[in-house]
């Protein structure tokens, strides 16, 4: 079995990913599987810490977390469909009607 | 372990939050056959909720599944406090969606789902529950930025929102899994501190998630933009109840910190410029105040004022010599909360659209101060409570973290905090002297039903009382808020 540290290395790789992913692409779909990868770097954090120290606590906040991202990922779907039948893009730079 | 038993105290703590989440369930589905009543619905669910809660405002805690509920004073009284500003929202989004055409029960739903997650997330210590009570209240919000569809901008407000706003769960939510790391547990109270570079870097991602929330420097960017695009009442809610429920978080927080230690406790370590919070009080008051001194559109000046408060605020979660000013903080909630709801349900009464986009400018209303004179006479009030002059809530509240800060050795960020509130006098007059010292022929539309006064009625009525009762305190039988704040503080460490 790989030591802690390997895994909480992936998982902070993970982290950063979907972090530098959300604030430099541009698209809008890309942005919101960037957001899931930093929910799920947070997971394989808890899931690693409750194997290493023996309790239960951090893989039932996995549990709920898992939940919580899929309702996550429904509204944001929802809001980016809403606003590509209106503009017909997903491209984060064509929306830029609130600066004015 | 033993299984968690449910007694009669849990289910009488968990009730208020039960009867909004059922009530919203219940007011959505009434979507169904097109009703129109979901003013009225929500009005009565709130008040259940609000009946429910009085009891406990006054009773002892309840602490249960291991700081998964904790029904004490203090979060019985923000959960008060959050039932009022909900009330006033639904006051005000009534008319508004009536002559937009838009007045659908998933309004309602959504905005009391909203609220159920901020009576949730101010009556814990888990972290976990605390992000679940953070997702509760943050995505029935991203909805109801975008809830006009015809307004493009709404969608955009409501796109930006949802963005940064999920951004920050994700970061508060890799800090917490690196707190439970650190300390082996995820409840706040039971936390001591663990491996240092694993505990600051968890309490400074929990607490950037946070700052993402209250919108303080620097996480604000999206605060004027998506305050701006949402309809205003709904710019409203998330103006007053959001800082609510997340400052009270703050406020438990840091407050528990300061009594146990633990990895928050090392943030606030540090005399003025060593400390982060100092540094987050300077900046978001400077940054707030002074970007609202260039704006015209009333609506992205209340947002920045709202960031300005915001500094305000973290002016009583710095410890200094002292402990966290529990009193100050609550205060100055309260009075935040009733000032802005009031000075929104002003601007609703006069805004209206212009091809789906929403018209806000201050130059509106010029010359309605004689033509409409208990308005004028409410907006007026309303800003010298936010700039802070007396006989208001907002002064008194200022004065409170003010000279509590002074006592706890703070000198440097009072005086900047003063310089500031003062600098903000002339943005907050603006509106007034455009009321009073302006005048045009061009005729505005001002909405006149009967939910938007007594929304403002209440607003009025609470700033001054909050502004003239601090005196009125030595009368035996005179309520005082006061009187409420400080048995709360006494319930926290």
């Amino acid at each position: 079995m790989a030591p802690t540290e390997q895994y909480l290395l992936v998982s902070a790789a993970l982290f950063v990913i979907g972090c530098v992913g959300v604030l430099s692409r541009r698209n809008l779909l890309v942005v919101l599987m960037s957001i899931e990868l930093m929910l799920n770097a947070a997971n394989l954090t808890f899931a690693t810490f409750a194997r290493a120290s023996g309790l239960i606590d951090g893989q039932i906040v996995v549990f709920f977390v898992i939940a919580v991202a899929a309702a996550e990922a429904a509204v944001g779907l929802a809001i980016v469909v809403a606003l590509f039948r209106k503009k017909e893009t997903v491209n984060l730079d064509r929306f830029t009607m609130l600066h004015q | 372990m033993k299984p968690p038993v449910i007694t009669p105290e849990i289910v009488q703590a968990i009730l208020p939050f039960v009867i909004l989440a059922l009530g919203a369930t219940a007011i959505t589905m009434t979507g169904i056959w097109k009703s129109k009543r979901g003013a009225l619905l929500s009005l009565i669910v709130l008040l259940i909720s609000a009946w429910k809660l009085g009891p406990l405002v006054e009773g002892g805690p309840t602490i249960t599944w291991a700081g998964a509920i904790v029904a004490d004073r203090l979060s019985m009284l923000l959960s008060a406090v959050l039932v009022c500003s909900g009330l006033l929202t639904v006051l005000i989004a009534r008319p508004v969606l009536r002559r937009e055409n838009n007045d659908r029960p998933e309004f309602y739903g959504l905005l009391l789902f909203s609220l159920s997650g901020m009576l949730l997330i101010v009556s814990t210590t888990n972290l976990l529950v605390i992000f679940l009570a953070l997702e509760l209240l943050s995505l029935p919000l991203y909805i109801l930025c975008g809830y006009n569809r015809e307004d493009a901008r709404g969608g955009e407000a409501a796109l930006k929102y949802f963005l940064l706003g999920s951004f920050s769960s994700a970061i508060f939510l890799y800090g917490t899994a690196l707190l439970f790391g650190a300390t082996g547990t995820i409840d706040l109270a039971a936390m001591v501190e663990g491996d240092r570079l694993l505990s600051i870097t968890g309490a400074l991602l929990v607490l950037s998630g946070f700052l993402f929330k209250v919108g303080a420097v620097p996480f604000h960017m999206w605060a004027p933009d998506v305050y701006d695009g949402a309809p205003t009442p709904v710019t409203s809610f998330m103006a007053t109840s959001v800082k609510v429920a997340c400052f009270g978080v703050l406020l438990r927080l840091f407050a528990l910190a300061g009594e146990a230690g633990g990895p928050f406790a090392l943030l606030m370590r540090g005399e003025n410029m060593g400390n982060v919070l100092w540094w987050i009080a300077v900046l978001t008051m400077t940054v707030g105040n002074i970007s609202a001194l260039t704006q015209s559109n009333i609506k992205r000046m209340l947002a920045f004022s709202s960031i300005a408060h915001a500094g305000y605020i973290f002016l009583g979660l710095i410890p200094g010599s002292g402990s966290v000013d529990v009193r100050g903080v609550l205060y100055y909630l309260i009075a935040y909360v009733f000032m802005t709801t009031g000075a929104f349900a002003v601007v609703a009464a006069l805004s209206s659209r212009d091809r789906g986009r929403e018209v806000t400018g201050v130059e509106r209303y010029a010359g309605l101060g004689f033509r409409r004179p208990y308005l004028g006479l409410a907006m007026t009030v309303f800003m010298i409570s936010l700039a802070g002059i007396p006989p208001t809530a907002g002064f008194f509240g200022k004065y409170l973290l003010f000279s509590s800060a002074l006592d706890r050795g703070l000198t440097p960020l009072v005086v900047i905090a003063v310089l500031n509130s003062a600098l903000s006098v002339y943005y907050y007059l603006r509106p007034v002297v455009v009321f009073y010292m302006r005048d045009t022929d061009r005729p505005v539309q001002v909405d006149d039903s009967i939910t938007l006064k007594l929304a403002v009625f209440i607003g009025v009525v609470c700033v001054l009382w909050g502004g003239f009762a601090p005196d009125l305190g030595s009368l035996p039988g005179v309520p005082t808020i006061l009187g409420w704040v400080e048995a709360s503080a006494a319930a926290l460490p």
